[in-house]
């Protein structure tokens, strides 16, 4: 049927060659480099139509389809949706929503034969849906659009795919991240900031990616306002990405409203966000391998949640109670949420009696476990796990009996290839003048800039951070060392999504495996 | 698509007739000038309806939109339904295919969620999770009565394939809609139909002697 319908233009087109007067106007596309290197007011608040379906006030943009009677709205009619993100049209199920680009919105479009574009027929064709006589297909809107968005839209469209991406010049790409630069984690934001400059002057030293270097643009996360406000500074200064920095509720988004792609982020990911990339299983995801973990060994393990009432608490919470909604074999967990800070241990030892759970999940921290388990008498034998994360750099530290009693999931590697790694980051950090004591967060550092850099490199000469995100959707089992390998995909964002379930040994007090490496199906 | 469409001769013929409407106005624009302009071809003028024979509802377990396990069946319910076929990250048709069922659970009044159901089906299963789903779901309002469905790709591509929905590459699925009359006649319709058009044709369908077919 496409075929025939394919052909049976053709013919018509050549007809109306024929017969008609030709007179075509064609309008050179003008050079926009210089004028679209950074857009004004109106084209900005165009973007935000184009791009997200939203107007200068926040308004969703709307537009009828059909026969006029369905409704889209906001982002579902978004033009960047259908058009492409550079204007650059895309195809689907044989309907094709064509380039707007200025090139080939105000020059001839040879397919359906008509004129270049100018105002009066570009608005008819976006509010009525009419390119001359012809009505346009069903699936483009008509949009009902005031004057001045309108206006917005044709400054925007004027420089549709002529933009210069933000943070991204001729020798230069900046990356943003926001560490503490002063007060009581001083030291770690120096071993971080020393760990990415690291890998980005080794980059430097093989002439850069497509002879760009990398500049870090630090603001201190300790600063007034805290790490959000810090954050959102960065989001101001030009960056064409961020790196292992806090991440707020909302993912952070530039003056254009647009989302900077933020790498090995230190929070989860938030709900709205489609640019994070995390380098390991949220608390999440954890708690379902824990619970794939303790099915192995039990029919029905009825878990029972331990944790502070913050946002950690409850991701291990939710994520065991999703865990368990899809598998109908188990019982729903039950959860006892403390004031982050004031664990009560012998409450939480008798409310855990009253329980008989089969298992317990404990979120606070080392010395809260340890408390725990000092409170629970030896008859209460329940298997207990933690995230590994609260045990930080120092397993050694951890009570003796806690240790004896906890699994922890794991969702580093575990072996000497590994040690051999870090003690390779410690030196070098040393080397840097860096303190290298608590390094956990330099690993975090080191393993974002790595992963960044391999992302820019598929990115292509002409990054944008489209491209760049898209380029990081392809790793599969990218080796960074310090870390598991890394894949990602477009429905997965979190580059590790397997664990192992460790505990640590009481007399060598390191970290060994007791299970295979786990894994759970990641979602977004 | 995995199933040869059986045509139905009158409505096939009619929509040929509208095409070469089409194509002589997409053809001939701006060319025409100062001449009358070519009268517009009314929308919906590339929805082709067939009756689909021989197909089976397989018993499979799906994954709704808010994680919970669903048999197909029982998120088609016991009356008249229609299903679309859509992905979350869908360029072009699927947020208007998608809108069009929002008016319609709309536009059917009363009998929507009780003799008449409305399922979504993800071609996406590896990126629409039910997550994915949910979120996309709400852009659109949706109301108890309308499903959105993702599952196992072999449980999913056997419900799609069954229904006649599968797309090999799921960026050159066409916009198709399955409508059903709960009692085992079903036909498809391809192309963005109007919420109007497939009212009627689910109207026609359960109602085959009253005619109420739109124009
Ligand atoms: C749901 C998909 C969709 C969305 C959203 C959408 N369009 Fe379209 N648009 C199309 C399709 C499909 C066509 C081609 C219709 C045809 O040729 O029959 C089209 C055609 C056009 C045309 C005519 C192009 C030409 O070459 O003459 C213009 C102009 C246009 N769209 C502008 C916009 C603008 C501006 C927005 C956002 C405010 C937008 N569109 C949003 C699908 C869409």
């Amino acid at each position: 049927m496409i075929e025939r319908w394919g052909m049976g233009a053709v013919v018509l087109m050549g007809a109306c060659l024929l017969l008609g007067g030709s007179e075509s106007r064609p309008e050179a596309p003008r050079d926009r480099g210089a004028s679209c290197a950074s857009l004004g007011p109106a084209a900005r608040r165009g973007k935000a139509l184009y791009h997200q379906g939203r107007g200068a006030e926040g308004e969703p943009l709307v537009g009828l389809v059909g026969d006029g009677s369905a409704r889209l709205s906001g982002a579902s009619a978004a033009c960047a949706r259908c058009h492409g993100f550079s204007g650059e049209g895309t195809e689907e199920g044989g309907i094709a929503a064509p380039a707007l680009t200025p090139e080939s919105l105000f020059s001839p479009d040879a397919r359906t034969g008509r004129p270049g574009h100018d105002e009066a027929t570009l608005l008819a064709a976006i509010r009525e849906g009419r390119v001359g006589a012809r009505r346009l297909g069903p699936a483009m809107p008509r949009f009902t659009l005031d004057t001045s968005a309108l206006a917005d839209l044709r400054a925007y469209l004027a420089c549709l795919g002529h933009e210069r991406e933000p943070g991204v010049s001729a020798g230069v790409i900046r990356v943003g991240a926001a560490w503490p630069m002063s007060g009581p984690a001083k030291a770690q934001g120096a071993a971080m900031a020393a760990a990415a400059a690291d890998v980005f002057a080794e980059i430097e030293a093989e002439g850069g990616v497509f002879r760009r270097r990398i500049e870090l643009v630090l603001e201190d996360s300790n600063g007034p306002g805290g790490p959000h406000a810090a954050a959102a500074r960065l989001a101001r200064r030009e960056v064409f990405a961020m790196m292992s920095s806090p991440i707020a509720a909302e993912p952070l988004r530039d003056d254009e409203g647009e989302e900077i792609p933020h790498l090995a982020p230190l929070g989860p990911t938030p709900p709205d966000a489609e640019r994070v990339f995390q380098v390991r299983p949220g608390l999440d995801m954890l708690a379902q391998i824990v619970l794939a973990h303790a099915a192995t060994s039990r029919r029905t393990p009825a878990f029972h949640v331990i944790a502070p009432d913050d946002a950690a608490g409850r991701l291990l919470r939710d994520g065991l109670a999703r865990g368990q909604a899809t598998r109908r074999d188990l019982a729903a967990p039950s959860a006892w949420l403390f004031v982050p800070g004031s664990f009560d241990a012998a409450a939480a030892a008798a409310e855990t009696r009253a329980r008989v759970p089969d298992a317990i999940l404990f979120g606070g921290t080392a010395e809260e476990l340890g408390a725990f388990v000092r409170a629970l008498s030896s008859a209460d034998e329940v298997p207990m796990y933690a995230p590994s994360a609260i045990l930080g750099d120092a397993p050694a530290a951890l009570d003796p009996r806690a240790a004896r009693r906890t699994l922890f999931v794991h969702a580093g590697p575990v072996d000497d290839h590994v040690s051999a790694r870090v003690r390779d980051l410690r030196a070098r950090l040393q080397a840097r003048g860096a303190p290298a004591g608590r390094i956990g967060l330099a690993i975090s550092a080191e393993v974002a800039a790595r992963t960044l850099i391999e992302g820019l490199r598929r990115a292509g000469g002409r990054p944008t951070r489209r491209a760049f995100v898209a380029a990081l959707e392809t790793l599969r089992d990218f080796e960074v060392g310090l870390s598991a390998p890394l894949s990602f995909s477009r429905g997965n964002h979190v580059g590790v999504t397997g664990a192992y379930v460790v505990r640590v040994d009481p007399v060598a007090r390191e970290i060994v495996r007791v299970s295979e490496w786990l894994t759970v199906a990641p979602h977004r | 698509m995995s199933m040869a469409l059986a045509t139905h001769p009158l409505r096939h013929a009619r929509a040929l007739v509208l095409v070469g409407a089409a194509l002589f106005a997409a053809g001939c624009e701006g060319e025409s000038k100062g001449a009358p302009p070519v009268p517009l071809p009314p929308p919906g003028a590339d929805v082709r309806v067939a009756p689909l024979a021989k197909v089976v509802v397989p018993d499979v377990e799906l994954v709704d939109q808010d994680g919970q396990t669903v048999l197909l069946r029982d998120a088609l319910g016991p009356g008249a339904f229609a299903i679309q076929f859509v992905f979350t990250t869908c360029t072009t048709i699927c947020s208007p295919m998608t809108a069009v069922f929002a008016r319609l659970a709309h536009d059917l009044g009363d009998s929507f969620g009780n003799d008449i159901r409305l399922v979504s089906l993800t071609l996406d299963p590896a990126i629409d999770g039910p997550e994915a789903l949910r979120r996309y779901a709400d852009q659109f309002g949706r109301r108890e009565g309308w499903t959105f469905l993702t599952g196992r790709p072999d449980r999913l591509s056997r419900a799609l394939r069954a229904l006649g929905g599968d797309a090999r590459v799921k960026e050159e699925h066409r916009p198709l809609t399955v409508i059903g009359d709960g009692q085992g006649k079903f036909v498809l319709v391809d192309g963005l139909a109007s919420p109007a058009r497939l009212r009627a044709e689910i109207a026609a369908l359960r109602h085959p002697a009253k005619n109420t077919e739109a124009p």
